[in-house]
């Protein structure tokens, strides 16, 4: 019985997450979906016992997005903010994509 | 343990919680970056008007007259300077201006 | 006790956490012809699991499931919007399948929606989009009767 309740604390305990919102940005009329490529960046913060003392990580995000399409419009910016939960820690996590249209 | 809980207590000082975040589309053209910034004081958690929001929009187009602002990045932070005591809210909107 | 269990299980809510709203244009000569969009993902709290179970279960039983609850709910510190889930990325895919509803890619007044439908134990972390895609009006052949 302790043997299962151990397997069951670690298979269910682990690898939870919480998304708290997303965002998605205008799409210009004058520029088609198939026009352009889509682009995609990931920054987190992990923060321990609730200790952070800055939200630089979405700046981040969004000076990496700009550097993957350096000469085009980005479109229809999704922004993800969500929390992938731990043991005493856990993981802020901004994911942007975005269409580079040329 | 009333040592413990007050050291904990001042490490949570200017703890940053990131509420929410948005981004707009960025243009290929970047012009100047132009940046706003509202917040707004809680005491003892009570907060009785959100009408400091109403500035950010202003402060942000006072700074590009005659031109667009685009790729707005929109950041809503929260802040505890003491916590329970004192805590404020910032709103933080930046983008690029194109004459 | 047992019919408030009754009652909590047919019990249900719906939260909303975050609304957007973004720019709606009209032109002429054009229909606003509106979409929506949702994806959703099974949140379970692990808390009320154990909570539920405690009243349920005879004395130990219930005890040991609390316990397991209580230990699991030290794996998953940190902000919560709803309840957890055991994938994050399932929204991700929602800006590109805007196309499949609008493959024109005139597209205007998205507004998105995240919102909990709270049931007990389990609950739904939806995100939905809607909007609307703009079409060319059609030409009316004005048939006159006889």
């Amino acid at each position: 019985m302790n043997k299962i309740l151990f397997l069951l604390v670690f298979i269910l305990g682990g690898c939870s997450h919480s998304v708290h919102l997303v965002n998605i940005g205008d799409f210009d009329q004058k520029e088609k979906f198939t026009a352009g490529k889509w682009v995609k960046v990931e920054t987190e913060q992990t923060v321990v016992l609730g200790f952070k003392f800055d939200t630089n990580y979405v700046e981040l995000a969004h000076k990496k997005l700009i550097i993957e399409c350096k000469t085009g419009d980005i479109q229809g910016i999704t922004t993800r903010y969500s929390t992938s939960h731990g043991f005493f820690h856990w993981t802020n996590k901004i994911n942007m994509q975005g269409l580079c249209l040329n | 343990m009333k040592v413990l809980i007050l050291i904990s207590m001042l490490f949570t000082v200017s703890c940053t919680h990131l509420s929410s975040v948005s981004q707009t589309s960025i243009p290929a053209k970047k012009g100047k970056v132009v940046k706003a910034e509202v917040d707004n004081n809680i005491f003892f958690f009570f907060n009785f008007s959100n009408s400091y929001l109403d500035a950010i929009n202003e402060k942000l187009a006072l700074q590009c007259e005659n031109g667009k602002i685009s790729g707005i990045l929109t950041k809503h932070e929260s802040i505890t300077y003491f916590p329970i005591i004192y805590h404020k809210t910032r709103v933080t909107a930046q983008g690029y201006c194109n004459e | 006790m047992k019919y408030l269990i009754l009652l909590m299980l047919f019990s249900s809510c719906a939260i909303v956490h975050h609304v957007q709203v973004g720019d709606i244009e009209s032109k002429k000569n054009y229909v606003r012809m509106p979409f929506e969009m949702k994806v959703s993902e099974t949140g379970v709290d692990f808390r009320e699991a154990g909570k539920l179970a405690q009243v349920v279960a005879n004395n130990q039983a219930g005890n040991q499931i609390k316990q397991i609850a209580d230990i699991i709910a030290l794996f998953q510190m940190g902000p919560m919007t709803g309840n957890p889930v055991f994938n994050e990325k399932y929204a991700d895919g929602l800006a590109k399948s805007i196309y499949t509803k609008c493959p024109s890619g005139n597209i205007t007044g998205l507004v998105m929606i995240r919102e909990t439908a709270k049931y007990p134990i389990v609950s739904g972390e939806i995100m939905k989009i809607k909007g609307f895609c703009l079409q060319k009006k059609t030409k009316r052949k004005n048939k006159r009767k006889s």
